[in-house]
């Protein structure tokens, strides 16, 4: 039996020394032009994205016949390996699909500037750290760029999804409820869908969250360094800091500090002091801007279109927005106390009791928020399925869902501001469930998953 | 109307936006259809129609269509429905199937509804769709004599079907038509590079219907060794032939041919007096291809009943 994965490997080890061979020896005796000849750009096609695509599902074909032939795919992780490959095919199909990649621009621009020591340009809204990493492939060009970058969003999914696994397991879901839970967040879900498409950094900067969150409190310098690098690639997650000050563990707060203050210091070694004044002044104009976009689902978005019809200013409406955004902020601190007394998402710390209401404030209280910020509330939609129990609470929660995670993305107002109120919606329920324990469909969950699957 | 409308398109503007890398057709589509479904889960859910045991299908049904009408949305652009524009006929055949299916099965409110649709597809249908009603009636064989009696029976007792019939299938084309050419200024029905000009180009036109060209397309075709003029050609003539003998020499195994079916091949003919079918081949054939291969059948069954009948031979 043993036999057939044995083969497969060898014939795939084979074929893969026979295409670099032939790509070597083409390349070699007659340059981009023998290549040319056999490599074709079909219309409505990326020629870089479409190779990359099919050489990393090619790669995790070799991975797959690797772990069979050695026994890496056990009764044990047989659910988690296939939900890997799935999902992993799945979407590297889906990008392969896509014609047209936005929102990198920004990131290139912002590094082609540092590189050419110019300020940052004011589409560029993050700290300094990821445009002084990317200036050193600029020379790869627009496309190079694009196809790294794609390459380690690739990644960074692969990631997500054994973190994911492992942080719900952390909140007590069982091994295969967690992994089939994974399995379907990621599969229909239209915020991960344009933050792959956009090319975005929500999944690199979800994975930092996460490990740091994982690492808590066994290795506390890696939590902290891995929390220090996401808010320098987001700002946003900053929030979440403040779960980790509740455990007033000095040991974290002075290993954040220093890692900080280090990762801080990479770009003034390398670019000055300037591109975080240019930061500063990019925020600035942020919260200035005039329009609207209806996919921006931010108080200010909502509001800035809104106002003009009842004749409100814009300075009073920055006022309201900013009003809303305070009181969101003090329902998710009074709901993390809550959550924290009565520790009802885990029993092991108060860092994992108030994080999840921090995920909302972190997404909704920026002055932009696109659709694939909806990936920051991952963990509090899905930390929800512990603890709904009435008809009610689960009616409101599956609509919150799709709106967040199911209806695609559109410009529709007000209809599209449905992903401002699905955050919200969650976190009354975050509210009005604090004392409620484990739900009776978590816990049935739980054991028919356990039960089920073990016969198999 | 933008006179009656309160906003118009302007107002449409201002609330829906137009995002950069997105198709917001597309857009729109996926949003609403994601919508519908999401009602019809609901309504499945309420009214117990997902049940233990159709549980796994519906889910797996739900988010199959979630994880496309998702995927979809996302795509900027789209290919190959550009080869499809202006070529409405693979819908409009698969109607007009539909209405001879209809008329066989004796279903005629279906069967006219679907008349109605066919002509609106392809105006130039009209008289095979209207021809159609012929097969509710039961199949017509026979010599000359026998066979055209029980049609015209038929005829003369249906009289009043047959007439409205007519009304209702020329109807809506007529209104949409004239709706065109009272709202839509300069509107054309035809272009002027298509219509007839003279009975040579009429009979032409008739040839290039019922065989698929002229006699230079067709010799083309032939000398190009082309598939096409075996797989398509050949069985339109020999259709056309099985067709007139069937209607006009009904003898031996002809009259043993269904007449009401001999008669759908020429019915596509009249539209072609007024209109030049100009375009590449076989576009305007495909609509009595069918008819073709089943009178080709037709004949080859009777044919073999005959030998069956006048001969030790047996075709195995």
């Amino acid at each position: 039996m043993k036999q057939v994965p044995k083969n497969a490997l060898y014939y795939w080890l084979a074929i893969t020394l026979l295409v670099t061979a032939s790509l070597i020896t083409i390349y070699l005796r007659n340059g981009q032009a023998g290549l040319d000849l056999f490599i074709q750009q079909w219309p409505l096609s990326n020629l870089a994205i479409t190779l990359a695509a099919t050489t990393l599902t090619w790669l995790l074909l070799g991975v797959l016949f690797y772990m069979l032939v050695n026994d890496k795919i056990t009764a044990s992780n047989a659910l988690l390996m296939a939900g890997f490959f799935l999902v992993m095919f799945v979407y590297l199909n889906i990008l392969r699909e896509r014609l047209r990649y936005g929102d990198y621009h920004y990131y290139l621009d912002a590094a082609t500037a540092l590189a050419n020591g110019q300020p940052l340009p004011d589409t560029y809204l993050y700290l300094p750290l990821w445009a002084t990493i990317l200036q050193y492939i600029v020379p790869l060009g627009d496309q190079g760029v694009l196809v790294t970058l794609w390459t380690v969003n690739i990644i960074a999914l692969g990631t997500f999804y054994f973190l994911l696994v492992q942080i719900l397991e952390r909140y007590n879901f069982s091994h295969h409820f967690a992994v089939l839970t994974t399995i379907l967040f990621l599969l229909v879900n239209a915020p991960l869908q344009r933050t792959l498409g956009f090319v975005q950094v929500n999944l690199m900067v979800l994975d930092l969250v996460f490990l740091s969150i994982l690492t808590y409190p066994k290795n506390t310098l890696l939590s902290a360094l891995t929390l220090a690098l996401a808010v320098h690639l987001k700002t946003s997650p900053a929030v979440l800091v403040l779960a980790f000050l509740l455990e007033f563990n000095w040991r974290w707060m002075f290993w954040f500090a220093v890692s900080f203050l280090v990762i801080t210091a990479i770009p003034v070694l390398t670019d000055g002091i300037s591109p975080y004044l240019d930061y500063l002044t990019n925020i600035r104009i942020l919260t200035e801007i005039p329009d609207t976009n209806f996919h921006d689902t931010s108080f200010d978005s909502f509001l800035r279109f809104l106002n003009p019809f009842f004749g409100i200013q814009i300075a009073q409406t920055r006022l309201m927005a900013l009003s809303a955004k305070v009181l969101l902020l003090g329902a998710a601190l009074f709901t993390m106390m809550k959550n924290i007394q009565a520790q009802s998402f885990s029993k092991e710390n108060r860092m994992l009791n108030a994080i999840p209401p921090l995920f909302i404030v972190m997404t909704l209280a920026s002055p932009i928020v696109w659709d694939h910020h909806g990936m920051f509330t991952t963990l509090a939609f899905l930390l929800m399925l512990k603890r709904i129990e009435t008809p009610n609470a689960w009616l409101l929660f599956i609509f919150a869902y799709i709106l967040e995670f199911v209806l695609p993305s559109f410009d529709f107002f007000p209809w599209s501001y449905g992903r401002l109120i699905a955050p919200m919606i969650v976190l009354g329920l975050m509210w009005f469930t604090s004392k409620n324990e484990s739900s009776s469909f978590f816990t049935k969950a739980n054991r028919w998953q356990a039960e089920s699957l073990s016969r198999l | 109307l933008p006179s009656t409308s309160r906003n118009g398109q302007a107002g449409l503007d201002l609330f829906i936006q137009q995002w950069p890398l997105s198709n917001l057709a597309i857009t729109l589509a996926a949003t609403i259809l994601t919508w519908l479904l999401l009602g019809v889960l609901f309504y499945m859910l309420v009214n117990d129609k997902i049940t233990a045991s159709n549980a796994l299908l519906m889910a797996g049904f739900f988010l199959v269509m979630f994880v496309y009408l998702n995927i979809l949305r996302e795509r900027l652009r789209y290919g190959d429905y550009h080869y499809y524009l202006g070529l409405i006929e693979p819908i409009a055949i698969l109607c007009l199937l539909t209405v001879l299916f209809f008329a066989l099965e004796r279903k005629t409110a279906n069967m006219r509804l679907a008349a109605i649709l066919t002509v609106l597809f392809r105006w130039d249908y009209l008289g095979i769709v209207l021809a159609a009603l012929i097969l509710t009636h039961s199949p017509i064989s026979g010599r000359m004599k026998t066979a055209w009696k029980q049609l015209f029976e038929w005829a003369n007792q249906n009289i009043k079907a047959i007439i409205f019939h007519i009304l209702l299938v020329i109807l809506f084309p007529i209104l949409i038509i004239a709706g065109y050419f009272f709202f839509t200024p300069n509107y054309m029905l035809n272009a002027s590079d298509v219509e007839q000009s003279s009975l040579s180009s009429m009979l032409e036109g008739f040839m290039r219907v019922m065989i698929g060209g002229s006699f230079r397309d067709l010799r083309e075709i032939f000398i190009q060794g082309s598939f096409s003029f075996l797989a398509i050609v050949l069985p339109l003539f020999a259709g056309l032939i099985i067709s007139f003998l069937a209607i006009f020499y009904r003898q031996g195994i002809f009259s043993k041919i269904d007449l009401r079916l001999a008669l759908l091949v020429p019915s596509i003919l009249p539209a072609y007096i007024a209109v030049r079918p100009a375009a590449y081949f076989p576009r305007f054939s495909f609509p009595i291809l069918a008819l073709d291969i089943l009178l080709i059948g037709m004949f080859l069954h009777q044919l073999k009943n005959k030998l069956d009948a006048t001969s030790n031979w047996k075709i195995e």
